[in-house]
């Protein structure tokens, strides 16, 4: 299957944070057509209901948009995506320095090190 | 529905059944073939060896009948098939009615194979001859035309066979009814109906032939064809009336649920 | 009207009260796992929807309709035994199905049985229990019902064969059809859940939505159930 689900969290969390990753690293592009639920689902392996309440909270969140007809497409809001991205990045920024605070680097230290060494062993 | 679960019904008993039906056929050709050749000493003793076996599997055509029947309605019924059979979209009254219709063709047909092979081995103008007369003389002895007399016999025969089937469907579904032991419990029921049966028909027999002043007669040897004629009536409405009761004794049983292991 | 009600039903073998008073309901379109151990009451309870035991009291209705020839038409049901006769062969038991099942697609149940290597032209007497279980799933898969009901599916399937039965699974049911699966293995098909019903002792003691329940415990439903029934 296409993904690996954590069972200890909600799956639609999963699935939102799925979805918002295809969509900052450009694997969708803005305005493209996403598949069906049905399709996700089965390339998930996870029940249609939950992919359903995933892609309504995107759309809560702006990021996708129904057209009537034709399914959900994402947004074609640049600026969205741009917010959505710099968030993920945000989040993961921080839990970064906080990681290697516990190891006894701090920020600048830690970016040193980055560049440096990147993620080599 | 009906049609298509007898069509399943027939094939499944008659998978083992044709093999039998087309060995006695066989058997009773070769016999007959020996039997012509019967000056021969040699043939004279294959004739004896062959025609033993001929008959032990004409009683098997019969038992046999009766055994496929019986695991038939088991297994379908009770045993891991039944998953299948009670989640289809028939009702159970239909599930029933094709088996024993499906058990009286099976029943039928294996008589008509056991006549068969004894036309093959024995058929020959003297023979008929000679069963046609003990026939005449047994039947002018009670005062009946030879077709009466056979079809009295054959009637209360059927009848008989029937209320056997219907007794034993009942004594299955009865003892499927129970959580354990149930091939047991089956058992004993089909021994209990039998004997009732047995010793409600004896009854009746007295009783009625009582009502006709005719009851010393029948436990005597010599037999008038009016004693005969109601003890054959007599039987044919007995067994009917069985087959008819203990049938709808298991619709009704079995319309009140089944309890599958 | 929920597509399958179940009011206070209880039953007995004996002296051994196997359900007593279980009460659900389940709506068109979900899926829902009915967990439980060995003995629990699960295959109990599925052997009553299906009318292979009756209730000794309470009710079972299936899109409106009490157990009984309609309720069949609309139920797909997989049972954990080998149903099928051993010396049919494949393409005969699909004829069987489409003579007695209006909803079945034979040419769906052909390409499944493609797809998981099964030899239509083969004996089921030559075929291994799993391949067996797989046949049934392929059988049940390809009706058109309302209501399908898996009691053990992934019993004795490899894990890739899992896979791919729980994604024809998903692919199969519809928005106007239920799943109801029953099983101890949770962790293998909890993330295919709308809801799960935790069942001990006869008695449902937990009925919820899966994502909640992991939200709620922060684990997942294979170790709440694990927490709650000590196991």
């Amino acid at each position: 299957m296409g993904f690996d689900f954590d069972n200890d969290r909600p799956i639609y969390l999963q699935i939102i944070e799925y979805i918002k990753k295809m969509i900052v690293c450009g694997y969708y592009l803005p305005n493209q057509k996403l598949q069906s639920i049905r399709e996700f689902a089965e390339e998930l392996g996870v029940n249609p209901n939950t992919v359903q309440k995933a892609l309504f909270e995107l759309e809560t969140m702006g990021l996708v948009f129904t057209e009537r007809t034709n399914g959900k497409y994402v947004t074609a809001d640049v600026k969205v995506i741009e917010n959505v991205k710099n968030n993920l990045l945000k989040d993961r920024a921080k839990k970064f320095f906080y990681e290697m605070k516990e190891i006894g680097l701090n920020e600048k230290e830690a970016i040193e090190y980055l560049l440096k060494n990147g993620g080599k062993e | 529905m009906l049609n298509k679960l007898m069509k399943y019904d027939l094939k499944k008993m008659y998978k083992v059944l044709v093999v039998f039906y087309c060995l006695s056929l066989i058997l009773a050709i070769i016999c007959r073939v020996f039997n012509e050749l019967g000056n021969i000493f040699a043939f004279r003793v294959l004739y004896i060896i062959f025609s033993s076996i001929e008959y032990a599997i004409i009683a098997n055509v019969i038992v046999h009948a009766f055994v496929r029947i019986i695991l038939r309605f088991n297994n379908n019924f009770y045993k891991d098939e039944s998953y299948l059979t009670h989640t289809l979209p028939v009702s159970k009254q239909k599930l029933l009615l094709s088996k024993y219709l499906s058990s009286l063709i099976v029943i039928f047909s294996s008589v008509v194979i056991v006549f068969l092979s004894f036309f093959i081995m024995f058929y020959d103008a003297q023979t008929i001859e000679a069963i046609s007369n003990f026939l005449t003389a047994l039947s002018g002895q009670f005062n009946f035309s030879v077709a009466g007399f056979i079809s009295l016999v054959v009637v209360s025969l059927f009848v008989q066979i029937c209320s056997i089937i219907s007794m034993t469907f009942y004594a299955i579904v009865l003892g499927n009814r129970a959580n354990e032991k149930r091939a047991l419990k089956s058992l004993l029921w089909i021994a209990l109906f039998y004997i009732i049966s047995i010793v409600f028909s004896l009854l009746c027999i007295f009783a009625v032939s009582a009502m006709f002043n005719v009851a010393n007669e029948i436990f005597s040897n010599v037999v008038s064809g009016k004693t005969l004629l109601i003890v054959f009536v007599l039987a044919i409405i007995l067994y009917s009336t069985y087959s008819i009761f203990f049938y709808f004794l298991s619709n009704r049983a079995f319309n009140n649920g089944v309890n599958v292991d | 009207m929920s597509l399958l009600e179940i009011e206070n039903v209880s039953k007995s073998f004996g002296n051994k009260k196997v359900l007593n008073k279980v009460s659900l309901k389940l709506e068109k379109g979900m899926i829902m796992g009915l967990l439980g151990k060995n003995g629990s009451g699960k295959t109990t309870l599925l052997k009553l929807i299906n009318d292979l035991l009756t209730p000794d009291e309470g009710k079972i209705l299936v899109n409106g309709n009490e157990v009984g020839v309609l309720s069949k038409k609309d139920i797909s049901f997989l049972p954990e035994r080998t149903y099928l006769e051993p010396n049919m062969r494949v393409e005969e038991v699909l004829n069987f199905f489409k003579e007695f099942y209006e909803d079945f697609d034979i040419e769906k149940a052909r390409k499944l049985l493609e797809k998981l290597d099964l030899d239509e032209k083969a004996r089921l007497s030559k075929m291994s229990k799993g391949m067996k279980e797989k046949v049934q799933l392929v059988l049940v898969m390809s009706r058109k019902a309302k209501l399908y009901i898996l009691d053990e599916p992934l019993g004795g399937v490899d894990p890739s064969t899992r896979d791919y039965i729980l994604k024809t699974i998903i692919s199969n049911f519809s928005e106007d059809s239920s799943l109801l699966i029953s099983t101890h293995l949770i962790s293998d098909v909890e993330k295919i859940l709308d809801q799960v019903v935790f069942i001990d002792q006869g008695q449902i003691v937990l009925h919820e939505k899966a994502d909640e329940l992991r939200d709620k415990n922060n684990c997942s439903v294979d170790e709440v159930f694990r927490r709650m029934l000590k196991c």
